[in-house]
């Protein structure tokens, strides 16, 4: 297994190498370059001079790449922001916490959810109960998370005032008790988790359902029900340890959705996030702190990719063998 | 391939898709004939009024009719959507026809692009791409295809892979058959199941996108419309001003929900066992 795994390790290299070589090529490919972009026609020619010099933009497309790869590999350093000159793993990093916040939680109530109703109705495959759940989960799939948020905003915030709809504290958060604080952060987090979790765990769901009705038919089912073993057991312990594999598998897919998600929640809901910060990026023609963000969440998703394909490595045995998958 | 599933109505995904597309297909096509109001003339006097006998969806802020918007800016919103799921199908054809074809390197390769492009949030690169170009409806569209096309490849590769070794395609092999008629007349026709199940997911996945940027302001620009820049428009109080939310959001649910039961309702039909 350990071969396994660092050849999986090893493997991400060329993958890593291939995706940041795009992310410059895009900014490079895009129609126009970044220094006629940049650069403000009014501006005297000598300035436009220094500009150039200042960011690297004076030099050859080759190498401006080999500057490029050489800060991102070695220095982890995207350069600077044009916007107002600070580091854009910086930026990033000081917009990381409500990302990560909103994620981690769409992401548990996403799991929670997803897979609890997901086993639930597959224990009743084709029932009335079934139907209207599987309808339901359709629908939140289909949901525009922006629309979904929207909705929250004007129900819950607007007409009912029971919940905030932006921000992640309430303007008096440091006068509260450390009870008031966590209450404070609780109530601003629910819509958002919501907006970007339910969509998610519809996904979910469905994964989970069709994995657990296909395991509650097979055949070893079958003998261990042949075997007078407790429903429950069966449930528990043999279907649903099967039908999970393949949430494993998901979180290739999961994560790029919750990373695209949550620029989309974090708009919504005015939260400072990464998302946002790469939004105002678009509209400041801020190329280096988007061309960052981007790379950043591809490194993101290969690490949680290479995650995935390990902990199925440890939890598949016909993986781990290198009997190959299915 | 039989022609008749797609038209099966029995099966009850399809016919609810169809229902809910056949709808919004309907109401984009009959649409201008219901109103004779202009998408973009604005009329500030009228300013976001309510639904009313003259203003059917009511008008928004520049005192435009949003029932005239809803459906111009649907049919832009149809138009980005099939034609990037038109270019990406035939660009993931091509090459996933091809690298399943050659294997060896060629197809390593290309497997392994095809990795490293999925692992591209795509709100990120798009947002990336669209952030540097000046935004327009082609950009919007090649943009949306250049990063779509990778499922629709994989797919493709997996389906040849299974057909390659069987014995029609090493009868034509052996009739001395060449490589691009193999591929185009004997395994296409047998793969245009997954090929069109797949194509009918992605449009409503580019719809959802779409429709995310225009609402982010850097989709769709104005004076012209789409669901997501209408949505955007009814931000600051959705429900006081529901005109502007409500339908808009409807239309994209009622058809994105619609591609995606059209969806799975053809992969129950070509391939019970794969169907989710």
């Amino acid at each position: 297994m350990l071969h396994g795994i660092i050849r999986r390790l090893l493997s991400a290299i060329p993958t890593l190498l291939i995706g940041i070589t795009l992310c410059f090529l895009i900014i490079h490919l895009a129609p126009g370059n970044p220094a006629t972009r940049f650069l403000n026609p009014s501006q005297s020619a000598q300035t436009q001079e220094i500009i150039r010099e200042r960011f690297g933009l004076n030099q050859s497309v080759p190498v401006q790449y080999g500057h490029w790869l050489e800060r991102v590999l070695f220095h982890f350093d995207f350069g600077y922001s044009f916007y107002n000159g600070k580091s854009c793993v910086a930026v990033l990093i000081s917009a990381l916490k409500p990302t990560l916040i909103l994620s981690f939680w769409a992401l548990i109530f996403a799991l929670f959810v997803g897979v609890s109703l997901g086993i639930f109705t597959a224990t009743k495959a084709d029932t009335h109960f079934d139907r209207i759940i599987n309808s339901i989960m359709m629908v939140f799939i289909s949901t525009p998370a922006f629309w979904l948020g929207l909705m929250f905003i004007g129900l819950f915030t607007i007409r009912l005032g029971w919940l905030p709809g932006s921000h992640l504290h309430s303007l008096y958060y440091d006068q509260l008790n450390s009870f008031g604080q966590l209450l404070d952060s609780v109530k601003h987090l629910i819509l958002p988790v919501l907006t970007l979790g339910l969509p998610l765990a519809a996904t979910l769901f469905k994964y989970i359902r069709t994995g657990m009705i296909d395991a509650l038919q097979s055949d070893y089912i079958l003998a261990a029900r042949a075997r007078g073993i407790r429903q429950s057991t069966i449930l528990w312990k043999y279907s649903l340890k099967n039908s999970l594999l393949p949430v494993v598998s998901l979180l290739g897919v999961i994560i790029p959705a919750l990373l695209s998600g949550a620029v989309i929640v974090e708009v919504v809901f005015a939260l400072p996030g990464v998302g946002r910060a790469m939004v105002t990026a678009v509209f400041g023609r801020d190329y280096p702190i988007l061309m960052a963000g981007a790379t950043l969440a591809f490194i993101t998703v290969i690490f949680f990719n290479m995650i995935a394909d390990i902990l199925n490595m440890i939890l598949d045995p016909r993986i781990r063998n290198g009997s190959g998958g299915l | 391939m039989k022609i008749l599933p797609l038209i099966a109505l029995k099966n009850r995904s399809l016919s609810s898709g169809y229902a809910a597309i056949g709808f919004v297909f309907l109401f984009l096509l009959l649409g201008p004939l219901l109103t004779p109001i202009n998408h973009t003339s604005q009329n500030l006097s009228v300013s976001l009024q309510a639904p009313s006998a003259s203003h059917w969806v009511g008008t928004d802020y520049y005192g435009r009719d949003v029932f005239a918007r809803l459906v111009y800016g649907g049919r832009i919103t149809w138009l980005v959507a099939i034609a990037a799921t038109l270019i990406a199908v035939c660009i993931g054809t091509i090459i996933g026809l091809f690298s399943a074809y050659r294997g060896g390197w060629i197809d390593l390769v290309v497997m392994r692009l095809v990795d490293v492009m999925l692992a591209f949030p795509k709100l990120f690169v798009v947002l990336l791409i669209v952030g540097l170009g000046a935004s327009s409806i082609n950009l919007l569209i090649w943009v949306l295809a250049l990063f779509s096309w990778m499922e629709i490849a994989r797919i493709i590769r997996s389906e040849v892979m299974s057909q390659k070794n069987r014995t029609y395609i090493k009868s034509a092999r052996a009739l001395g058959f060449g490589t691009p008629r193999i591929l185009l007349k004997h395994v296409l026709p047998n793969i245009l199941g997954p090929i069109i199940v797949s194509s009918v997911l992605l449009i409503s996945t580019i719809i959802l996108v779409e429709s995310g940027l225009s609402f982010l302001g850097l989709g769709i620009q104005a004076p012209n419309a789409s669901w997501g820049s209408i949505l955007n428009d009814g931000k600051i109080d959705p429900l006081g001003t529901w005109w502007l939310s409500v339908p808009a959001g409807l239309l994209i649910l009622t058809t994105v929900t619609g591609f995606n039961l059209i969806g799975d309702g053809l992969q129950k039909l070509f391939d019970p066992k794969k169907s989710l």
